[in-house]
């Protein structure tokens, strides 16, 4: 068995999912939802953060740059992953029953493909939009705090948005994790999991911390 | 205490190059103490008399241990009972006047020859591809000379009663044959006997399932819920982990 | 027809030695130009394919189910012998041999059994070395258990699936040699005759159980593996489809059969419940290592065990035969169950069952222990009768298991027709008239992987075989009459399914020809089964067409066999008026009841030659003379 088999192997795409998703996780998601709780702590702390942000450019572009490459991974893994299932399930049966599933697994395509359109929209709200300006600390920077409250503040049909996609989130999270660990070889037990349990808290905790934004800002 | 139950059958029929389609029958005055598999006998019986052919299904041992038979039944591979084949279900766990939908093992790997039997000899190929220590017979040292320590021979023995049934392939999703595959590597990853041929086992027993169409892990544990011998999916994290070290060069 | 036993000269322990030395060699050059035909994949038929393929030959191998690991092998539970001696509890090779001899009521060949023994201690080293998963001790070392007829622990085990994980590994075996290219797998493939040509068999006849198609199949040499004939009984342990018709089959067409009449009679099964029952399951022997077997000492006792105080309650055979106990040879076992039974002793709701009670191993070793040895074995009990084994005792009645009659082979294991050769149970050599525990999966493997690699070759070196073609007449008439056979049971169409007639003959061998035989019985056995015959191919109901899957001819074909099969089954039990082992003749017993050998007589095999159906067979007697282990009345008080 070549490399390039090895690699495009059943296990072996499962594996560049799960490593495409947890270099996410890690370097973008983790950085992404602190940078964001600082939100709460008001104008001076966002910006600021976002000031310095900008001051790492080259990390940030290179952080882009791989986020790009994982997430082209990521979707070309599960798009083969789920098109090689279909085709290997496709005679269902006609009454099935399933007592082990959760709806978090059934549901990963779905909450995966709204991930994308999240993130298409996040973007288009956020990074490729006119940002204002503001002062601080004697420095002219952007004011992303601001850009984040008009963008919620009176528009329910945008908070209901990003809400929705974030039950997406936890949904998509709750699974990948514990199944990246059982496809990295370390077994994740049936029943009585602890690491099923951590990946359900974080997943569902994660969305959770990045649902408050918007409702933070649109209460405010 | 035995009774005498009736039932409503909706069995699947297909003859071999046709489409299938479900016929329904009566299961009357079935035992309770009887097996899933003798109550088809019953219904078999009163076909034939009838001039209907019977339904086709495989069986052989009878006791469970074969892996020849095997059946959908409601919606769940081997019928509603854990770590049970279908010849070990009995009629008591039926109320009477119960609808019963009884299909083939499901999973394009698996085509239908007839009725209710399908073709497994995917997992035979997959065997084949290194399913096995390659000893010939009179190589063998005395048998004592490697002791194994206890829990290792227990855990390879866990994985070894696998009896190829393919219930994990129809219950998965995904038609995965991960469960089984997995079930044999851990056997020989458990085993200082089977470390020699370790990495090449693993690669070529994976891609051969891969080969036959068979899909992918969406680790869902679909496949050990529905597995009669109550083989876990520790083995198929092992089989991953001894993928990864293959391919890392490190068996 | 005359029987040469071909045992090597020399004494008991060199004769295996010395015979592989004597033997011609085919060279490894020519071994490949040599095409053996194996029929069945279970322990022996997987065995001898794997091996054989690994010593050059071109091997094509045939099973009628889907896979080759489906064969019955599988439902092995106990474990397997073997002289190891690891115990230190006085085991060797001499001391299998002679519990072996023994145990066999002294009707088998001693040559035979010695090399049995022989080999037991290879096949677990080559086992072991093909990682199968034996039990083993804390300090890693392999363990042992204890099984009836023995008083030393010998048996090797894989929980109580020690048949599943041998046969898996022969599979494994085999399917290695497929890989290479070896070994030519054919599946769902049906052995319907054998092919003789010249005095010598040379192919087969099979069908596609799929397609229904007919192939014809040359080879230089044929193996049948294919099992006894237990289900000639209907009810038994067998799985569903194992049949004699290959077997059966190659006597017609010149192999002599011997010893018919023997069947062993497990002792621990789960008794018949219904009408409906397709089949009977085993609990193993090594359940008798820790549960005592009683019954109440009063008739007609129909209180629930656990009202019947300690002093009200038989252990018979603990009271019967204190040295061996409950451990005692099945045949004995069984013989006791029922005797007990008939005196109206017997438990439950049809008074044919005994108890298997495991409340004082319980207390003794602790719940955990016994979940731990027999904790698979208790699950099974109580997924089919719906009881708690660890609060009620087990109810147990002996069922047909083995058979140790089958093709009668030489030391070789080649049959009385040239060519053709038989291993495993589908032969009749090593157990004589009564197996003991653990000692099938021994013969299978012994024969597949250490015997028949070793004497095929004499007969493939010293012959001339001549490559013939599938277009040979014999051929054709072979096909043709297999084609017409399967079209007369389609054409009867009358009203009552296979399984019917099946279950009459079935049970009118169990009660005439079961655990106890007399003249009358037999006589009238004789009478009846050509009635039963006659009106099977005149009544019986064969749905569907011969060229499809049809299961209902599959298995009226295979009926057919049964019904030939059955006479000739009575014939041997009714010409054999001793008692020995599995069969026991009422006539021919002690004044305590225990079964009566007559050596001055029936110190033979008995091995029967076909002389057309109408025509009486001929009877050969193959004299057994004992070096080694001494003709005595056999006791395990």
């Amino acid at each position: 068995m070549s490399i390039k088999t090895s690699i495009l192997s059943s296990i072996g795409q499962k594996l560049l999912l799960a490593t495409s998703g947890l270099i996410m996780f890690l370097l973008f998601l983790i950085p992404h939802m602190g940078g964001n709780v600082l939100f709460l702590f008001g104008p001076d702390m966002f910006n600021s953060y976002a000031h310095h942000l900008h001051q790492l450019v080259p990390i940030v572009i290179g952080i882009e740059l791989l986020m790009l490459t994982s997430i082209s991974v990521h979707m070309i893994m599960a798009f083969r992953v789920v098109l090689a299932n279909r085709k290997a399930a496709d005679k269902r049966h006609t009454l099935k029953s399933s007592k082990e599933r959760s709806l978090a697994a059934r549901l990963m395509p779905v909450s995966g493909i709204m991930i994308f359109i999240f993130i298409v929209k996040h973007l288009l709200d956020f990074k490729f939009y006119e940002k204002a300006k503001t002062t601080l600390h004697g420095v002219e920077t952007y004011d992303v705090y601001a850009m984040v409250l008009s963008r919620f503040q009176g528009d329910p049909v945008h908070l209901v948005f990003y809400v929705l996609f974030m039950v997406a989130v936890g949904f998509h999270l709750s699974h990948a994790l514990q199944s990246s660990i059982q496809t990295y070889g370390i077994y994740v037990p049936r029943e009585g999991s602890k690491i099923k349990l951590i990946s359900a808290v974080v997943g569902w905790g994660m969305a959770a911390t990045f649902a408050i934004i918007p409702i933070f800002a649109f209460i405010k | 205490m035995s009774k005498q139950i009736n039932l409503t059958l909706k069995v699947w029929r297909q003859n071999r190059g046709e489409e299938g389609k479900f016929e329904t029958y009566e299961a009357k005055n079935i035992d309770t103490d009887a097996s899933f598999l003798e109550m088809l006998d019953v219904v078999n019986d009163e076909l034939t008399l009838k001039g209907i052919e019977p339904i086709a299904f495989e069986h052989d041992c009878r006791e469970g241990i074969c892996g020849c038979c095997g059946s959908t039944v409601n919606g769940k591979t081997h019928g509603s009972h854990e770590r049970t084949t279908l010849c070990q279900l009995h009629m008591r766990h039926f109320e009477d006047g119960q609808n019963v939908v009884i299909e083939p093992f499901r999973a394009t790997a698996f085509p239908v020859i007839k009725d209710l039997i399908v073709d497994r000899s995917g997992l035979d190929e997959i065997i084949a591809e290194g399913g096995y220590v390659s000893v010939k017979t009179g190589n063998a040292p005395e048998a004592s000379t490697t002791p194994i320590k206890k829990e290792m021979a227990e855990a390879a023995m866990d994985a070894a009663e696998c009896i190829g049934c393919g219930a994990c392939v129809a219950a998965c999703p995904n038609g995965s044959a991960m469960l089984f595959t997995s079930a044999k590597v851990s056997q020989y990853a458990l085993l200082p006997q089977g470390h020699p041929e370790r990495a090449q086992r693993v690669k070529n027993m994976v891609a051969k399932m891969d080969e036959l169409g068979f899909g992918n892990c969406s680790n869902e544990y679909e496949c050990a819920v529905s597995c009669p011998k109550g083989i876990d999916v520790k083995n198929i994290a092992r089989l991953n982990r001894e993928f990864i070290k293959a391919n890392l060069g490190k068996n | 027809m005359k029987l040469d036993a071909k045992i090597p000269e020399g004494p008991m322990a060199e004769k295996w030695t010395n015979h592989k030395f004597k033997v011609k060699l085919v060279n490894p050059a020519n071994k490949r130009k040599h095409k053996v035909i194996v029929v069945g994949s279970g322990l022996a038929g997987a065995s001898a394919a794997a091996t054989m393929s690994e010593l050059g030959y071109k091997v094509h191998c045939f099973t009628y189910s889907d896979s080759p690991r489906r064969a019955h092998s599988i439902a092995a539970q106990g474990g397997i012998n073997a002289a190891k001696n690891y115990p230190n509890d006085g085991d060797s090779i001499y001391r299998l041999f002679y519990d072996t001899v023994k145990g066999g009521d002294f009707r088998s060949r001693e040559a035979n059994v010695h090399r049995l023994a022989e080999c037991s201690n290879q096949i677990i080293d080559h086992c072991v070395a093909q990682g199968i998963p034996f039990a083993r001790e804390y300090g890693g070392y392999l363990d042992n258990r204890s099984f009836g007829g023995a008083q030393v622990s010998r048996t090797f085990y894989a929980r109580g699936q020690t048949g599943q994980q041998l046969l898996l590994g022969a599979y494994g075996a085999l399917s290695k040699e497929i890989k290479k290219g070896g070994v030519t797998m054919y599946t769902r493939e049906e052995v319907i005759d054998v092919v003789v040509i010249d005095g010598q068999a040379r192919g087969i006849i099979s069908r596609n159980l799929v397609t229904g198609e007919l192939t014809r199949h040359e080879a230089d040499a044929v193996v049948l593996a294919t099992g006894g004939y237990g289900n000639v009984f209907f009810l038994s342990t067998n799985a569903m489809n194992c049949n004699a018709s290959a077997a059966w089959r190659a006597y017609k067409k010149g192999a002599a059969f011997a010893n018919p009449c023997y069947t062993q009679i497990h002792p621990t099964c789960i008794p018949v419940h219904g009408e409906y029952q397709s089949k009977l399951t085993l609990m193993s022997e090594s359940l008798r290592n820790d549960g005592r077997i009683w019954v109440p000492k009063a008739k007609g006792d129909k209180r629930p065990a656990n009202q019947i105080p300690e002093d009200e309650r038989d252990y018979y055979l603990e009271r019967k035969y204190p040295s061996f106990g409950n451990l005692v040879p099945r045949d004995l076992a069984s013989r006791n169950a029922k005797q007990v039974c008939d005196e109206g002793r017997g438990v439950g709701p049809t008074g044919n069952a005994v108890y298997l009670d495991f409340a004082e191993a319980i207390e003794r070793l602790g719940k955990d222990a016994i979940v731990a040895k027999y904790g698979n074995l208790f699950e099974m009990y109580n997924r089919i009768t719906d009881e708690d084994p660890y609060t009620t005792p087990m109810m147990i009645y002996p069922a047909v298991h083995y058979t140790m009659g089958g093709l009668w082979v030489d030391y070789n294991l080649m049959t009385s027709l040239p060519g053709l050769y038989a291993i495993g149970e589908c032969n009749f050599s090593d157990h004589g008239a009564n197996r003991l525990g653990a000692s099938a999966l021994m013969q299978g493997l012994a024969d597949g992987y250490f015997v028949i690699p070793n004497t095929i070759n004499d007969y493939l070196a010293s012959n001339k075989i001549t490559p013939v073609g599938t277009d040979h007449e014999a051929f054709a008439e072979a096909e043709k009459a297999a084609q017409d056979k399967l079209d007369k049971l389609l054409a009867v169409n009358g009203s009552r399914t296979v399984d019917d007639f099946h279950k009459e003959l079935g049970l009118l061998l169990w009660e005439n020809c079961g655990m106890g035989r007399n003249e009358k019985g037999l006589k009238e056995a004789l009478e009846k089964i050509p009635k039963i015959r006659e009106a099977f191919w005149k009544d019986v109901n064969v749905p569907g067409s011969a060229d499809d899957l049809n299961q209902a001819l599959e298995k009226a074909n295979r009926v057919a066999d049964f019904m030939e099969f059955a006479e000739l089954m009575v014939k041997d039990a009714l010409m054999r008026a001793e008692s020995c082992g599995g069969h026991f003749r009422e006539e021919s017993q002690t004044e305590e009841g225990e079964a009566l050998r007559n050596d001055e007589e029936f110190c033979f095999v008995g091995a029967w030659e076909f002389q057309g159906l109408e025509n009486e067979p001929i009877l050969h007697k193959e004299a057994l003379e004992f070096e080694e282990v001494h003709l005595t009345q056999r006791s395990y008080k």
